[in-house]
């Protein structure tokens, strides 16, 4: 009986250990962590609220129905607003910073025949003659869209 | 004030060092022990049940038909976009297999297919050429979760594998591990990994991904593969895929139409 203090003493080392143990652990790890698995469940909720930064044509034609009419019904409908417009957030907060891409390289972004493309969309073999064959000094066209209407591109005007 | 100071110093004398040391001792455990509750308390007390819509009951799975693919590299711009990814990495890419007569094997991939492709001149005969869009396959079994040290990539019950660049550490193992090339360490930022997450802030309100979305061509398809009726779990029953690196046994989720054996 005269080790009884000894082995209190060794037991409230123990006790003390563990408490220690707890509390750097719980500085350590994240408070959300193990919440739904071996990751900071907090996380989840971060990536939920990213912004939205590309949003769906449907919502282009609150303001601007005209051409999305044309749009729609065109052979470019698979053809999102934002892939020539830019994605929303450049337009959200300056509705005027919009705008499209109206270069030609952008339309051959597609349309270029090319090493490995499909047949499946329309393809223009040698551009140069494309130009010459449609009389360039007659229609003075330089970019494909002055002839090629993009929101609906078997309609000829911009 | 003076009287009730000379008390305590009074007081204070009368104490053996004994006392003292076993007086301050239990306050200091007692101390430790409420701190301790307070701070584990309410991590035992909080509710185990997930976010409002039932992520157990929607897994979700990727399409990808290199068939229909024309390399216009659209989903790698609008993924920028949306994502924010640096300059000179790609959460998703196209690369362009050109095999030739010889059966050689050409791959190219100019910044990932951002501004699309053009042709190359090659002495020897293309024989065959298609497009391959890659990206983050949301492996089953992912490798990059195993090795994470600290627990920063995860799996969600949907499949989506995520990183959490807040207690990512940096280490890269995950990018060694990772048999696609899908991720990462963004150098030139906060030094973490980072990868594709299927647009998670964008599926988990009901909407497509963006990649998916601009895709002018539908060569990319993303939806639930447990819901019969969805447009992805009928082409899983009506068609044949495969998925690349078959053999490292990650199952992935994302599913090719007409693969070819070039294709790594």
């Amino acid at each position: 009986m005269s080790y009884r203090s000894h082995i209190i003493r060794l037991v409230m080392i123990i006790v003390a250990l563990v408490v220690v143990f707890a509390l750097v652990r719980s500085f350590l790890i994240p408070e959300s962590f193990g919440t739904y698995g071996h990751y900071r469940g907090d996380n989840l909720a971060e990536q939920m609220n990213m912004p939205l930064v590309h949003l769906e044509s449907a919502f282009c034609r609150e303001c601007h129905q005209e051409q999305h009419t044309s749009w729609q019904g065109s052979k470019h409908s698979v053809v999102n607003c934002e892939v020539c417009h830019g994605h929303w957030e450049i337009h959200n907060g300056n509705l005027k910073t919009m705008t499209a891409v109206k270069s030609n390289d952008a339309c051959l972004l597609c349309h270029q025949a090319l090493t490995g493309r499909p047949a499946s969309v329309s393809q223009i073999k040698n551009f140069a003659l494309h130009r010459a064959e449609k009389d360039e000094a007659k229609t003075g066209a330089q970019t494909c869209v002055e002839c090629h209407n993009p929101h609906a591109p078997l309609e000829t005007g911009a | 004030m003076r009287h009730a100071a000379d008390k305590t110093r009074d007081n204070m004398k009368n104490i053996d060092r004994r006392d003292f040391l076993k007086t301050g001792g239990k306050l200091c455990a007692g101390g430790l022990i409420v701190y301790t509750a307070e701070l584990l308390l309410p991590r035992l007390g909080r509710s185990a049940k997930g976010p409002a819509y039932d992520w157990e009951k929607h897994l979700y799975g990727f399409v990808v038909d290199t068939t229909l693919c024309i390399g216009c590299g659209r989903c790698v711009k609008a993924c920028k976009g949306e994502n924010g990814v640096p300059e000179g990495f790609y959460r998703t890419w196209v690369e362009r297999y050109r095999i030739t007569e010889h059966e050689e094997v050409l791959v190219d991939s100019p910044r990932g297919a951002l501004d699309g492709f053009t042709d190359i001149e090659s002495e020897a005969k293309v024989v065959k050429s298609f497009f391959v869009p890659k990206l983050c396959n949301q492996c089953s079994k992912p490798n990059c979760v195993q090795v994470c040290p600290v627990g920063a990539t995860y799996q969600t019950k949907e499949g989506v594998v995520l990183v959490d660049d807040k207690h990512c550490v940096g280490c890269s193992y995950c990018v060694q591990a990772c048999p696609y090339g899908a991720r990462y360490i963004d150098h030139h930022g906060r030094g973490v990994a980072d990868k594709c997450t299927w647009c998670y802030h964008r599926i988990r309100q009901g909407k497509t991904t963006a990649c998916v979305q601009v895709c002018p061509v539908g060569a990319r398809l993303f939806g639930r593969v447990d819901d019969p009726e969805g447009p992805v779990a009928k082409l899983l029953h009506s068609k044949r895929l495969q998925v690349l690196k078959p053999e490292t046994g990650n199952e992935p989720m994302v599913l090719y139409i007409g693969l070819d054996r070039e294709v790594r």
